[in-house]
């Protein structure tokens, strides 16, 4: 993904700025598919999601959000920033995101074809969860334990936006439930969003998915949240249903 | 179809097959873990016999009751794994329940099989209140505690909350991994349910453990996904044993009311009428709900339910994971019998009754 960064031409936005890459062939012809990287997390842990949405059919484009900057309202308004630079005389795009991102990409403006939220928390944990808020303007990952996350390559981004993560264990921002038809995914183990705060909250939403990681799921691998970027088998569900007319 | 997917439904064509054979269940090995606990059968208002295993302690009763496919060895695996040992030394005095068809209540007490016929509307309608009056009787005391695991939890909501009187009788109530909600049924669930379309009138899980135990520590990728689908923290050494030990049959009419469930998306009465989180509303005994966090059977989503549906003003959700501050993350089995339970989840257990 480094050389895909390198290699490709972004398109730069006002600071603190996210970067837009067209991650992997260039395929004007195909419906986007905008990948949000949540800071914190490096965007090579995305590499697998690339393949498997360029393999099924879209164009796979990927926004990421380097620097220590952030804060929540700067970080949705370069999601709905890239969003409208990929909709730009093209097919609406989809929308696929991991962990936190869900949340900015909820919380932006934005009307994608199709949505894929994969270990998003989407409501409160019911009870009170061991997370780590960082203390001071910068952080490395996310505030958690890493040994509870499982692999998951990770890079520097804001105290702000740790402390924000944090916090949303026990009450996420409001917003819009997406009008779109969209594919929510929690696993059991994954402590950022188990089950319990993605497939509850998501009840109501409109034309909304239900996917269960795991040996309920038919599949006996329980993944940690980590893995949920890294399992090529979920990545092709994944890109399936962004594929879908 | 990834060679998992396919090996989780040749898990599932494997005890269908088995579930059609004509193998008659026996009774477990040992009925007690711990010298002194004394049997006692007990008629049922409606003609069954269950038993209950009394462990004697000065304090409080508490009838203490098991999952589906279960028995009361599931809470007294061993002295070290044993809610009953725990409660003794506690200052309680437990009773662990064999509902009708289960444990040393396989048969009756003319010695003859008890062979289904009845669904989880009975035990909580007939088994649970012929126990807790039976324990009141022996005791001299006006209320008992009542701790039930999965199955067990669900049926206590069924007591509490449709038998006339019950809740004057209770003075805690727990349920530990047990499910309510049945919306978005996964796929498991509802492959698994679908057995329940074959109107069997016991599914002999206990025949299905005992191969599962002969497998001993040999690994098998059906061992082994067993093991995942069931537990998380047990010792490898102690898992035969443990399959011998706390299996019985499961019943047509258990699996047929939870294909209801699945189908209403709630727990619900064998007719599908009466969703038990509406009654459960007015339950107000005090009442502590434990969800594992890798419980692949009642998962933490639906264990919720029961916390979220009790009218209890005193309630509590405790979820055993690691992000929570335990020590692993509890599957199904692990929050009755683990490694970590009785320093874990049996002291969360005593508080609670001890309110």
């Amino acid at each position: 993904m480094g050389m895909l960064l390198a290699s490709l031409g972004a398109v730069a936005f006002a600071a603190p700025t996210p970067t837009l890459t067209d991650a992997g062939r260039a395929l004007p012809d195909r419906r986007p598919a905008l990948v949000v990287v949540t800071p914190g997390v490096s965007p090579a842990a995305y590499d697998v999601w690339v393949a498997a949405i360029e393999d099924a059919g879209l164009d796979a484009w990927i926004v990421t959000f380097p620097g220590v900057t952030w804060t929540v309202d700067t970080a949705v308004a370069g999601v709905e920033e890239a969003f409208t630079a990929v909709a730009k005389g093209r097919e609406a795009p989809v929308v696929a995101a991991h962990g936190y991102a869900g949340v900015l990409v909820l919380l932006a403006p934005i009307e994608p074809a199709a949505l894929a939220l994969v270990g998003t928390p989407l409501g409160p944990q019911p009870v009170v969860v061991l997370t780590q808020p960082p203390p001071g303007d910068a952080t490395l990952g996310l505030p958690w334990a890493p040994e509870l996350l499982g692999p998951l390559a990770v890079e520097p981004t804001s105290g702000e936006l740790g402390r924000a993560y944090a916090a949303w264990a026990v009450s996420i921002p409001d917003y819009a439930p997406p009008r779109c038809r969209s594919l929510v995914v929690a696993s059991g183990i994954d402590p950022v969003a188990p089950p319990e705060v993605v497939r509850l909250p998501s009840q109501s939403w409109p034309d909304r998915r239900w996917m269960r990681v795991g040996m309920l799921g038919l599949d006996p691998k329980e993944l940690p949240h980590g893995e949920l970027l890294s399992d090529p088998a979920l990545a092709a569900e994944i890109a399936a249903f962004l594929r879908a007319p | 179809m990834s060679p998992q997917r396919w090996a989780v439904l040749a898990v599932l064509a494997y005890g269908g097959g088995a579930a059609m054979s004509e193998a008659e269940p026996q009774p477990p090995p040992g009925a007690e873990s711990c010298p002194g606990a004394e049997r006692h059968l007990v008629q049922t208002e409606d003609g069954a016999t269950i038993a209950l295993h009394h462990h004697p302690g000065d304090g409080p009763p508490v009838l203490i009751v098991h999952g589906i496919s279960s028995n009361h060895r599931c809470w007294d695996l061993s002295p070290e794994r044993s809610v009953a040992t725990a409660l003794v030394a506690a200052g309680f005095d437990p009773w662990l329940l064999d509902l009708r068809g289960h444990g040393d209540a396989l048969t009756d007490a003319q010695g003859r099989r008890q062979w289904g016929g009845w669904t989880m509307d009975d035990y909580g309608q007939h088994d649970v209140p012929a126990a807790v009056a039976y324990v009141l009787a022996q005791t001299g005391k006006d209320k008992i505690g009542y701790v039930g695991h999965s199955l067990g939890g669900m049926i206590g909501a069924v007591y509490a909350s449709t038998v006339p009187g019950a809740q004057e009788k209770l003075y805690a109530l727990i349920a530990v991994g047990s499910p309510l909600d049945f919306s978005d049924p996964d796929p498991l669930v509802s492959g698994a349910l679908g057995l329940a379309r074959w109107s069997l009138p016991v599914v002999p899980t206990d025949q299905l453990a005992k191969i599962q135990a002969a497998m001993g520590l040999r690994s098998n990728p059906i061992n082994a996904l067993v093991d995942a689908a069931l537990l998380n923290d047990v010792a490898p050494e102690l898992r035969p044993m443990m399959y011998r030990a706390i299996s019985s049959p499961m019943t047509g009419g258990e699996l047929r009311q939870l294909g209801a469930a699945a189908q209403e998306g709630g727990f619900v009465d064998a007719q599908g009428l009466i969703d038990y989180r509406g009654p459960l509303a007015q339950v107000t005994v005090p009442t502590l709900v434990i969800a594992g966090r890798a419980d692949q059977i009642a998962p933490v989503d639906r264990v919720m339910a029961f916390y979220t549906a009790v009218g209890a003003k005193e309630r509590r959700l405790v979820i055993a994971g690691r992000a929570t501050g335990f020590a692993v993350d509890y599957g199904h089995l692990d929050l009755t019998l683990g490694d970590h339970a009785a320093t874990e989840i049996f002291p969360l257990i005593a508080e609670w009754l001890r309110r």
